[in-house]
């Protein structure tokens, strides 16, 4: 498995967790489960539950930070945005699931923000493509050698 | 009608409007939810996606119940009156099973459709940004902003593979469909609520084939849904009417529809 979708699902992981805990689905007290993020709380207001998504991204930063050389560039992407977002979902997350909806609805919109963010590491504008040798950039659109040092533009097999 | 039926269909209509009213109050629950999340992700489509397909399942719920409550409570006792008051019986659970379901197509056609009219907004505002190249800064100019193409740099001559926004790649594929799908949605639900009709006009006569005229009223119905449709998505990609998707959707309605209508298959063959 990717190292960044393993530490996507670690993200899952502790969302589902703390959301239980704030729902009084778990063993334990939320209080009990926020100082196990290093956070003081007795009960699930939205700052205990931003801090404790704080706590969580911070983790998983410095986590994705060390793997980031051998995970694909475009899933370390599409963390880093889930990573931003993270803390203040968790408390919108739990809002909604609480007492935010009459009808129930709230789990609904909760649960539909999880995977959000796929557009991230796409659609960019415009590349160039350069030679992995010397850097230069390609000049003739469908030619492969490189019209500075002569060499292949990408790495052959026997090369890479 | 005696007093007892009477009674009865007061308390299976009351029973149906209240339905009716619960899926209302889902509906405006869900269209302010979907507001809040278009808003937060205005290029993603996924997470507006993910919401509706989980409140598909809560609209289906209701449905659910009218299923239940009708098999376990009603059915008994509007059969007990005679097959033609069954039927009335049958005619109401029908309609509102009708209504519930085009009222949802609608809400959630212009929760999309929202979400694409906005989407059209950021996509247009793409447009008036000057791409650069990437190697050297210089501006390069696409021959459209609407498709992939490779740019030799005026400048530097680096060959920049350019590709449209994000925001213009959404509205062209999904945002074009979903308000295109809202307008021709009218046509589609008229058309479902003829086709009912038609089915009564029959049970009415002992189930007598549908005549010729009305295979062929059907047929123009179903043509002019999916034209509306087509027409609707050219006009705003400013692109010509694509004929053979309008083409194709017929193709498949006349094999599983008209083709197996012997009736029709008599007066027109199977060409």
């Amino acid at each position: 498995m990717d190292p960044a979708d393993a530490l996507a699902q670690k993200l899952d992981a502790h969302r589902r967790h703390v959301l239980d805990a704030a729902a009084g689905k778990e063993a334990d007290s939320f209080g009990a489960t926020a100082a196990t993020y290093g956070v003081t709380a007795s009960s699930p207001t939205p700052e205990a539950l931003t801090a404790i998504g704080e706590a969580i991204v911070a983790h998983c930063s410095e986590a994705l930070t060390q793997v980031q050389g051998q995970a694909d560039p475009r899933r370390v992407t599409f963390l880093r945005g889930r990573l931003e977002r993270y803390a203040s979902e968790l408390a919108q997350a739990h809002q909604a699931t609480s007492g935010g909806s009459k009808l129930g609805l709230g789990s609904i919109f909760a649960n539909a923000t999880a995977h959000a963010g796929w557009t991230g590491g796409h659609g960019k504008v415009r590349r160039v493509i350069r030679c992995h040798r010397c850097g230069a950039a390609q000049e003739q659109a469908l030619v492969f050698v490189c019209s500075y040092c002569g060499g292949s533009v990408f790495p052959t097999e026997e090369k890479a | 009608m005696n007093g007892e039926q009477k009674a009865l269909v007061e308390r299976w209509r009351s029973f149906l409007d209240k339905i009716a009213e619960r899926q209302e109050e889902i509906i405006a629950e869900a269209t302010a939810g979907c507001a809040q999340l278009a808003a937060q992700h205005p290029v993603d489509s996924l997470p507006l996606s993910n919401a509706l397909s989980g409140l598909d399942h809560r609209i289906r719920q209701l449905d659910d119940r009218i299923e239940e409550t009708w098999e376990q409570q009603v059915e008994d006792k509007f059969s007990s009156h005679g097959s033609e008051f069954f039927d009335v019986g049958i005619d109401m659970r029908k309609d509102a099973e009708m209504a519930l379901e085009h009222r949802w197509q609608t809400a959630k056609a212009k929760i999309v459709a929202d979400h694409a009219r906005s989407l059209y907004q950021l996509a247009l505002a793409k447009f008036d940004e000057q791409p650069m190249c990437e190697r050297c800064g210089a501006p390069i100019q696409p021959a459209s902003r609407t498709i992939s193409e490779t740019i030799a740099c005026g400048a530097c001559g680096a060959q920049n593979s350019y590709q449209p926004a994000m925001e213009i790649q959404m509205y062209r594929g999904a945002g074009a469909h979903a308000l295109a799908e809202e307008a021709s949605l009218g046509l589609r639900q008229e058309l479902e609520r003829w086709r009912e009709e038609v089915d009564r006009w029959r049970r009415a006569r002992d189930w007598a084939p549908e005549p010729l005229e009305s295979l062929e009223q059907w047929r123009a119905k179903e043509l002019a849904c999916w034209q509306r449709y087509a027409e609707e998505k050219a006009k705003l990609l400013g692109e010509p009417v694509d004929q053979a998707y309008v083409d194709s959707r017929m193709q498949y309605f006349d094999k599983y529809q008209l083709h197996m209508n012997q009736i029709w298959v008599k007066a027109h063959g199977k060409g």
